[in-house]
């Protein structure tokens, strides 16, 4: 209630963690960008209301969790939770072929796995938070938060090793 | 609520093969300098139209408050005329209505009040529910003429311009990465650094830095400026590529 925010450095700091949750939200490709917009116009207009004491990405987690889910109810199903590789690919040219494979492996294995499981993995292991501020964003327990993060790494590391097996068993380490 | 929390390991520690799929996701996963640069635009256009349109909304209660501001203005005459001093009785019909027409004629009144005094009893009841006084009335009348264009967006409007132009310059050492021209990818992140020291790309600007003194043999200053940021930015989404950026 007291500090105001300052948005433009809201965006600075954090486009890019908005742009990919957006994605990871199952935003399909082609609403991502107007989906980020929405973000901060929302935190914008509301920016007098929104309680800005906790974490900033946790807050913004929210926002768009919902503005996502409004992207895909205009969406078509299919549409929904698929990042084509090659349009990821466009997104960032350094990236080699090694890269996106992998990239593709664990988007496809995260597909498989319930948004709880998959957000939590994603905000943790990908984005960098800290279980408390996950379990803030997602609006669950600390506990809970432990529980599907372990859950997720299992099944997601399960998959990877099976990828790599089905590959052929020793992969070339591209550096990463 | 939790007993004693349990102990979270780092992925690279648990699985370093998943860990190693988690940070190549992350890094196929960055938008483009000129889509971020896209979409504030988008986001600065949107909400300068809000603030029009939130601007639009103070109309209403600007007129509001001249009727008030000039009820106000009224409330010594008003006195005045309860001590008997009336000069215009024949101002409205309700006017001696007494109490009862209380508020809703006094909305009715406005236009007339401006000029002649309006009736006794109906001001003071107007005057009642409103315990700004009136400097601060007549602030929001004052302010809401200029915040039509400047207020909000005040708070939005250093991105464009500067975004274009870290942008443009991100693309110029893209290109020097691209072509690796390392050399010209040195020039251009010191450029960045001196221009735009708390700029949107700083993450990227720092890791092609690295990139690049460890492409020109510099492995100890590479590592260096790795270790550098991480120390700066522990959480940052490109940790894993700086830490993987010159290797051993």
């Amino acid at each position: 209630m007291a500090v105001r925010p300052d948005v433009t450095q809201i965006y600075r700091d954090h486009h890019a963690f908005v742009w990919r949750i957006a994605r990871r939200l199952g935003v399909p490709d082609a609403s991502v960008d107007d989906a980020v917009q929405e973000v901060f116009v929302v935190l914008h207009r509301r920016r007098g209301e929104l309680d800005f004491s906790g974490p900033v990405r946790a807050l913004l987690y929210g926002i768009t969790r919902r503005v996502a889910k409004r992207a895909r109810d205009k969406a078509s199903a299919a549409a929904q939770l698929r990042v084509v590789a090659s349009s990821t690919a466009r997104e960032n040219p350094e990236t080699d072929a090694a890269t996106r494979e992998k990239a593709a492996v664990l988007q496809a294995a995260l597909d498989e796995l319930d948004e709880g499981k998959r957000m939590t993995f994603v905000l943790s292991d990908i984005e960098g938070m800290t279980i408390p501020e996950v379990a803030t964003a997602m609006d669950v327990n600390l506990n809970t938060s432990y529980a599907r993060l372990r859950a997720a790494r299992q099944k997601l590391g399960e998959a990877v090793a099976r990828h790599r097996e089905a590959e052929g068993g020793e992969h070339v380490q591209s550096g990463t | 609520m939790s007993k004693a929390e349990p102990e979270l390991r780092p992925l690279e520690d648990v699985d370093p093969l998943l860990a190693g799929h988690a940070s190549a996701l992350r890094d196929v996963e960055t938008p483009a300098p000129d889509r971020v640069e896209a979409i504030w635009t988008a986001v600065e256009a949107e909400t300068r139209h809000q603030t029009r349109g939130r601007s639009r909304l103070w109309i209403p209660l600007v007129l509001a408050a001249a009727a008030v501001l000039l009820g106000i203005v009224f409330v010594g005459p008003s006195s005045v005329l309860d001590r008997g001093e009336t000069s215009r009785p024949n101002q409205t019909p309700y006017r001696s209505d007494g109490p009862a027409t209380g508020g809703r004629a006094e909305s009715k009144q406005r236009p007339a009040a401006a000029k002649p005094a309006p009736k006794p009893n109906t001001l003071p009841r107007v005057v009642e529910p409103d315990p700004e006084p009136e400097g601060e009335l007549a602030t929001p009348l004052r302010a809401a003429v200029p915040k039509r264009r400047k207020p909000d967006t005040a708070a939005v409007s250093p991105g464009p311009s500067s975004l274009a132009q870290e942008t443009s310059l991100l693309r110029e050492l893209q290109r020097a990465q691209a072509a690796k021209d390392h050399r010209r990818v040195l020039e251009l992140t010191d450029a960045h650094r001196r221009r735009f020291a708390k700029g949107t790309f700083v993450a990227e600007r720092s890791l092609a830095r690295v990139r690049a003194l460890c492409a020109l043999g510099r492995a100890t200053d590479a590592r260096e400026a790795g270790q550098d940021f991480i120390r700066k930015h522990p959480r940052s989404h490109l940790v894993s590529q700086f830490k993987a950026a010159c290797p051993l």
